[in-house]
């Protein structure tokens, strides 16, 4: 390594040399708007990264070459162009540039640098605070992405409150199992997908997404799935700003698209199928079991309360700038007793402006979660199962033969079981889980300036989260009468982990003066990441009182503790050239190093170039003027990446356990070592076209790409017996696809504003290669889906369900030939062309304002992909689970009087088992929501110069108010179900009873003064 | 100057990385190449081999479920209407490979894996008895669960001529994890459980606590009579009565006083191996069939009227297995063999895998076919568990009936009914109009899950699909598909 770093160090030194430094002289001035003096207006030397900030008193100083154009920026206001001439002073007005036609971010974040947009040869998407705020504040960052941009794919988790979206760019998928989520990068900080939750979308100024492979990579080993750059606000304009924002409203569970059973229905359809509970009933008790109706949703669930309130300050005197934050959040979700989230967060970023020389920084963020779980697993321990389970028939509580509640001996009313055996609403109350997340975000930073166009810049981030967890199952509870000791009441776990994260990034950027014409620039990096974590459990049974959470009087299990870590080390250099902003070129190279890999498999070197063609520089199309703007460009970019490889995943190690009190060793993880597991490598390629045309009232940028992985890594659990499994480098996959931007301003004038937006990828995938030696059919099995060369990664591979026949009521399935049956057989399964990703996604919108009044909408759509409906399959169960409710689209079943019924005979009548998994219940999970829709009515001081602020904003925002799907159910599937799709997570593969999305409606204020 | 040490800052920063700051090993684990050097390292892999019967993957096997699954199979059980329907597709013969009823793979494969690892590398440790016992014990548990395989999804040799040619199961005795093994014969299977069993007995130590849930020479003997049993014939009915009766030497048979309390682990008269589950091991044993509320027992699956009616009054065992008590208004004969010790959490109890009434009763039975005797065998049973007692002295076929049926009293819910009626290629027969409640009344089972006929397909438990798609040389069973 050593001599690696002394190579670049050479080749410093020999940019040094080479420097030639022109005339240049001084030039101030003074900058002001039609209000007076403007601080914190961005002076930059065209073309270059040398620029200066106006101070307090709008006076700015900086030295330039004679001949050179002074850029002056300000949000808000139109961007202005000087060249400097003979003259020392240059004084400027500036103007607000009501239309704001330009591009709102004249600049692209790249996270650790950013960039002029028009020298960029990357695909990045930019998303402002302008839209982040239209979503709901309940709703995480991610979650908040939805729809907003080409070729980036966003599915809620599930509506659980606080829960995250899996993010993935460019039809990532993850092989290994587990989200191929994209990677957040905060201010610069790696930040993973679950702690990003913490972040209040209100602290942030803008979300950048880096899709192709040069603009990711950065980031190297994160970047393979695309990458988000968030950027927190920071303290600018003079006029210290102060804003409060408040919205208040509730959730309610999405409405099924069907109902389920009442009381009479069920006990009428038990008796028309020969099986269920009322069957051996007298009429005197099935009376008693009608009276009983009630709808376990209303009884389970209720509407839930969100609401969220933050304030912020930002100010700036043109050396120091500073920017505080505040805020609270409760989304209480929809069960009943439950209060399922609340947040508590805060952010201080200031930067100082120390001489001409440095420049530092310190940016500091931090929360505090409380959530109250429910469980969420594929059984009545989960409310959103027994929503569906219950019979209507059956009470909260237990009854007599006469209908009387019984009581226990305290005199409190028993819950019932039910058929179930598990009374959920008492889970509720008396076996509670809460997790405490506490996360802290530091990042100092440092950048000093030795020399003209040298920049060298150090930070070190570091992530801190600790996390509780309890879980009580209080003393007689009915859990606790279940599982629990007699003799030693109750049971509590409690257990937690510190994380602590850390990565110093050190970088030097040279700026080249090779006259006005050619621009040239070198990046080289170098970073440092490891991160460290801590665990321990602790169980105990032995509870005087539910009241007493911390007693406990003897141990349940063996506590433990648990310690693990892992690092990466990076070296990137990067050069860009650009000659006269109209042929761009950039290309870079990095090599990267990872604890997590194989012993024999380490290091691996990555590179990658774009090129860019601003056509609208050239001579040619100078007189075009309908077009403003129009850029080609293209990339090639390789990432190597460890996705979803665990710490020690490569090694063959043993843990302890105990047995019959003695010691034994065990294979950690049932999982066996692989030496020769390297990183996977993501090559992506992608052409694309960026246009601003008709006075910039219309807007594109369209790519198309191709994203092959390479060796992606895989849990390989094809050993002898599926005894163990291994991470090995598996294959290749190709995503090819493409995408559009598109907006357009249809009216633009001082008083109105109406203008379009959609966004919309299209993307085919490929297994390319598998390299599975021991398989002789060379396929990877997830479940229900499969994952072979030449098709789609995790097909579908079921059994094909025919309907039913008219003369017997059997079902009737296809063999693997083609020949109509009526036995099913998993050996029928074949691919189905169909698979959980959809083909085309993405969103639009419009905008409209006139004064003061505004309206916007977004919609989402997916087409194109399925998901496994479990929850429809047990609601249709044809006569398998008596005891569970059925739907009321259950009574359409076979008959010889309903030869033309939908469902097969019920086995009760035919003893022939139709409850099984083929492809009857896989079901089209494309849709369009109605994602957003704001309505709002801002006062400012221009109609009401009376008011004691600046502006107020009052408005309305409802979130998911309307589905067009055909799906039974909701078609944005995440998780399927939280406990039992632990491993191999394939988002949207099934819909298991997970916590339900929900739709909101909410009322808020924003004020600013 | 104060631009150098800028300069040199910066090289500083460049120069802070090295290999070592991305290599670790774990914490909380130790590496392969260290885990099988020492004598105490090959027994931490033993305990760790016993412990996969029990857990990590072990719920499948004795952890949990195949305490119910085979008994499910057959007229020892009747499911409980009430109850929450688990392991019906048993109860009802509904299995098939893509829903498998009894999947033991996992149980049975991660404990064999880690005996033929221990196996393979025994001569890393200098031969001594310490050595010997480590083998002994491993070459224990390999035949164990690979005979537990066997007589789940192949035929049992005793059962039908074509038997012993028909498919076996594959004999893990290759630690190679991606070994794609095909099925053999039952014969082949039954000779390398055999052989492992006999290098067991001469090598196993004879320091081993039963309290350990460790398994001693006894038990390898008394696995030995009952692999015997179930290979039939002469030669092997001389197999049994001549390792029986090593393993009962010097062991007694559970005192009636003592054999309530024997369920509550409260003794281990009898005891010739057990699987040994603390409540910090996470399986719950008795939890497939009951657990137990403020209100009573919940079922999962009751015995008959018509079994519980097999146990006399005198007979101690309907006291120790069973509670006749109401659940949610009804009265029901609730199994309570695993129902939990007198302290500690509910539904946690040691395994019992041998017992030393067994061994008696395979040898009996192994005696009968041999010259008919076989009733004092039986008698050493019997006379511990009525009182008074008196002995039926019976001959000829009265006598084999009093063998069985003292064996289904015995053994009931312990995993031989099924076994016994497989290996004997008998009929299992429910009642049509008997019920779930003690009374007899009820619901009734289904009439598909009233008869499973002596010789049919489903004596066989499916190979699961998973395992089919994994391993294309594994066959399946005929008659599914």
């Amino acid at each position: 390594m050593k001599t690696k770093l002394n190579g670049f160090l050479t080749l410093l030194l020999a940019l040094f040399v080479q420097v030639t430094f022109a005339q240049e002289k001084t030039v101030t001035g003074k900058v002001s708007d039609a209000s007076g003096p403007l601080p914190g207006v961005t002076v930059l030397i065209k073309g270059t990264k040398t620029g200066s900030q106006t101070d307090f008193d709008g006076n700015y100083s900086i030295r330039a070459n004679t001949g050179a154009v002074l850029q002056f920026s300000f949000v808000g206001m139109k961007t202005i162009d000087m060249t400097v001439g003979t003259a020392n002073t240059i004084n400027v007005t500036m103007q607000e540039d009501a239309l704001a036609l330009q591009e709102v971010v004249v600049t692209a974040n790249l996270g650790y640098f950013t960039r002029d947009t028009k020298k960029l040869t990357s695909s990045i998407s930019t998303i402002t605070s302008d839209d982040l705020v239209k979503q709901s504040p309940s709703l995480t960052i991610n979650n908040a992405l939805q729809g907003q941009a080409a070729g980036v794919q966003v599915t809620a988790a599930n509506g659980k409150p606080g829960a995250n979206a899996f993010v993935s760019v460019r039809g990532a998928v993850s092989i290994t199992g587990g989200s191929s989520s994209a990677t957040y990068v905060v201010d610069g900080a790696f930040v993973s997908s679950t702690d990003i939750s913490s972040l209040s979308s209100s602290d942030i100024e803008s979300v950048s997404i880096l899709k192709d492979g040069a603009a990711a990579a950065l980031y190297g080993v994160r970047g393979a799935n695309g990458v988000i750059v968030i950027t927190t606000k920071k303290g600018k304009g003079a006029k210290t700003k102060f804003e409060f924002n408040s919205t208040v409203g509730f959730t309610q569970k999405l409405k099924d698209p069907f109902r389920m059973m009442n009381a009479e229905e069920k006990i009428r359809y038990e008796g028309l199928i020969g099986g269920g509970s009322s069957l051996t009933k007298t009429p005197a008790e099935i009376e008693l079991m009608k009276s009983y109706n009630h709808d376990w949703q209303d009884t389970l669930l209720r509407d839930g309360l969100i609401q969220n309130h933050n304030f912020s300050y930002s100010g700036s005197d043109g050396k120091f700038s500073n920017y505080f934050s505040m805020g609270v959040d409760e989304n209480t979700g929809i069960i009943k007793n439950l209060d399922g989230y609340n947040r508590i967060n805060g952010r201080y970023n200031s930067e100082y402006q120390a001489n001409d020389f440095v420049k530092f920084g310190f940016n500091v963020g931090g929360s505090y979660q409380k959530l109250n779980e429910p469980r969420d697993r594929n059984n009545t321990q989960n409310p959103f199962r027994g929503i569906y389970d219950y019979n209507a028939y059956e009470p909260v509580f237990s009854r007599d033969a006469n209908g009387v509640i019984l009581l226990d001996a305290t005199g409190k009313p028993v819950y019932n079981p039910t058929l179930a055996g598990f009374p959920i609403a008492e889970a509720i109350l008396n076996n509670t889980e809460q997790q405490r997340y506490f996360r802290l975000f530091g990042r100092p930073y440092l950048e000093i300036t030795p020399i003209k166009n040298l920049v060298f810049n150090s930070k070190i981030n570091t992530n801190y989260e600790r996390y509780q967890r309890e879980s009580f199952v209080k003393p007689f509870s009915f859990l606790d009468n279940i599982v629990g000791d007699p003799n030693a009441r109750g049971s509590k776990t409690d257990n937690g982990h510190d994380a602590l994260e850390y990565q110093w990034t050190n970088s030097i950027q040279y700026v080249f003066d090779l006259g006005s014409k050619h621009n040239l620039d070198v990046i080289l990096m170098h970073e440092y990441f490891k991160s460290n974590f801590r665990s321990y459990s602790l169980a105990r049974k032995g509870f005087v009182s539910g009241d007493l959470p911390t007693g406990g009087s003897a141990s349940t299990t063996v506590p433990f503790t648990s310690h693990t870590e892992n690092a990466t080390i990076s070296y990137f250099g990067n050069i860009n050239y650009d000659f006269s902003d109209k042929y761009l070129l950039s290309v870079y190279g990095r090599y990267d190093g990872a604890s997590v890999l194989g012993a024999n498999e380490k290091w691996e070197f990555a590179k990658g170039a774009s090129l860019g063609w601003a056509l609208s520089e050239e001579e040619f199309m100078k007189d075009v003027k309908w077009v403003n703007s129009l850029k080609l460009r293209g990339s090639y970019g390789e990432l190597n990446t460890t996705g979803g490889i665990g710490n020690y995943s490569a090694q063959s190690v043993y843990s302890t356990t105990s047995y019959g009190g003695l010691t034994g060793t065990i294979i950690t993880g049932a999982l066996i070592g692989n030496p020769n597991l390297k990183f996977e490598k993501a090559i992506k390629t992608e052409i694309g076209l960026e246009s601003s045309l008709f006075d910039n009232r219309l807007r594109f940028t369209t790519s198309y790409f191709n994203d092959k992985r390479e060796d992606f890594v895989y849990s390989d659990n094809s050993t002898n017996g599926a005894l163990w499994s291994s991470l090995i480098n598996a294959g290749d996959w190709t995503a090819k696809g493409v995408e559009l931007e598109l907006k357009g301003f249809a009216i633009k004038n001082e008083n109105t504003n109406l203008s379009f937006y959609v966004n919309a990828s299209r993307i085919n995938r490929e297994v390319n290669k598998l390299n599975r030696p021991d398989d002789p059919e060379n396929q990877l099995l997830r479940g229900l889906t499969v994952t072979k060369v030449g098709f789609q990664p995790d097909e579908f591979f079921l059994t094909r369900y025919v309907g039913v026949n008219a003369t017997n009521g059997l079902a009737e399935y296809l063999t693997k030939d083609g020949v109509v049956t009526t036995t099913f057989s998993d050996n029928d399964r074949v691919l189905s062309g169909k698979t959980p990703y959809a083909k085309h996604e993405g969103g639009f919108g419009m905008n409209f304002s006139h004064k003061g009044f505004d309206i916007s909408t977004d919609f989402v759509f997916k087409e194109g992909n399925y998901t496994y409906n479990y929850m429809w399959l047990n609601m249709n169960a044809d006569g398998s689970s008596v005891n569970r409710n059925q739907a009321v689209d259950a009574f359409d079943f076979w008959t010889i009087d309903n030869p033309n019924a939908s469902l097969p005979s019920p086995r009760t009548k035919s003893n022939v088992n139709s409850n099984v998994v083929s492809d009857r219940f896989l079901q089209d999970a494309s849709y369009i929501r109605l994602r957003s829709l704001n309505i709002g009515y801002t006062l400012d001081k221009k109609n009401f110069s009376s008011m004691p602020f600046n502006h107020v904003r009052i408005y309305t925002q409802m979130q998911n108010l309307l589905t067009w799907t055909n799906f039974i159910g909701d078609p944005e599937v995440g998780i399927g179900s939280g406990e039992s799709q632990t491993t191999l997570l394939v988002p949207g593969q099934f819909a298991l009873y997970s916590y339900p999305n929900v739709k909101s409606m909410s009322i808020g204020v924003s004020i600013n003064f | 100057m104060k631009k150098l040490i800028y300069i040199l800052l910066i090289a500083v920063a460049f120069n802070s990385c090295s290999e070592d700051d991305i290599t670790f090993t774990p914490y909380n684990a130790v590496n392969e190449t260290i885990v099988l050097v020492t004598p105490t390292d090959f027994n931490n892999m033993l305990t760790g081999a016993y412990s996969y019967m029990i857990k990590n993957g072990g719920a499948g096997g004795y952890g949990e479920e195949f305490l119910i699954d085979s008994e499910v199979l057959t007229d020892n059980l009747i499911l409980k209407e009430q109850g929450r329907q688990s392991n019906k597709t048993g109860f009802e013969f509904r299995y098939v490979p893509s829903s498998t009823h009894f999947d033991y793979y996992a149980s049975a494969y991660r404990p064999a894996h880690i005996s033929t690892k221990i196996l393979e590398n025994i001569n890393n440790i200098p031969a001594s008895v310490d050595r010997d016992n480590i083998e002994g014990q491993a070459r224990f548990i390999r035949a164990l669960v690979h005979f537990d395989m066997v007589r789940i999804y192949s035929k049992i040799p005793s059962q039908s001529a074509d038997a012993n040619a028909s498919f076996g199961m594959p004999y893990l005795d290759n630690s190679d994890a991606n070994w794609r093994p095909v099925r053999g014969t039952v014969q082949e299977t039954y000779k390398k459980i055999i052989d492992d069993l006999l290098l067991a007995e001469q090598k196993i130590g004879t320091t081993n606590l039963l309290s350990q849930g460790r398994a001693s020479k006894a038990a390898v003997q008394g696995l030995l009579s009952r692999v015997y049993l179930y290979m039939g014939g002469a030669e092997n009915n001389a197999k049994v009565i001549e390792w029986g009766t090593k393993a009962v030497a010097g062991i007694n048979v559970c005192p009636r006083a003592s054999f309530v309390s024997l369920w509550d682990d409260g003794n281990s008269n009898g005891i010739l191996f057990k699987l040994r589950v603390d409540a910090t091991d996470v399986s719950i044993p008795g939890v497939p069939y009951s657990q137990t509320l403020a209100g009573g027992i919940r079922s999962e699956y009751v015995a008959p009227k018509s079994v519980f009616d097999l146990y006399q009054t005198t007979d101690i065992r309907k006291a120790a297995y069973f509670s006749t008590s109401a659940f949610s208004g009804k009265i029901y004969n609730h199994i309570i063999k695993y129902n939990g010790r007198l302290t500690g959490n509910a539904n946690i109890v040691d395994i019992k895998v041998i017992r030393v009434e067994e061994v008696y009763l395979n040898m009996a039975e192994a005696q009968y076919r041999i010259n008919g005797g076989g009733l004092s065998h039986l008698d050493a049973v019997r006379s511990q568990r009525y009182s008074p007692f008196v002995s039926g002295n019976e001959t000829g076929v009265a006598l084999l009936n009093a063998i069985l049926l003292e064996r289904r009293l015995e053994l009931a819910f312990e995993m031989d009914r099924f076994f016994t009626l497989k290996r004997l290629n008998l009929t299992m027969t429910r009642n049509a109009t008997e019920g779930d409640f003690s009374d007899g009344t009820g619901t009734p089972a289904i009439p598909t899950a009233l008869t499973l006929p002596a010789g049919d397909i489903k004596w066989q438990l499916p190979i699961p699909q998973s395992q089919i798609d994994l391993n294309k040389a594994l066959q399946q069973n005929p008659g599914y598909n």
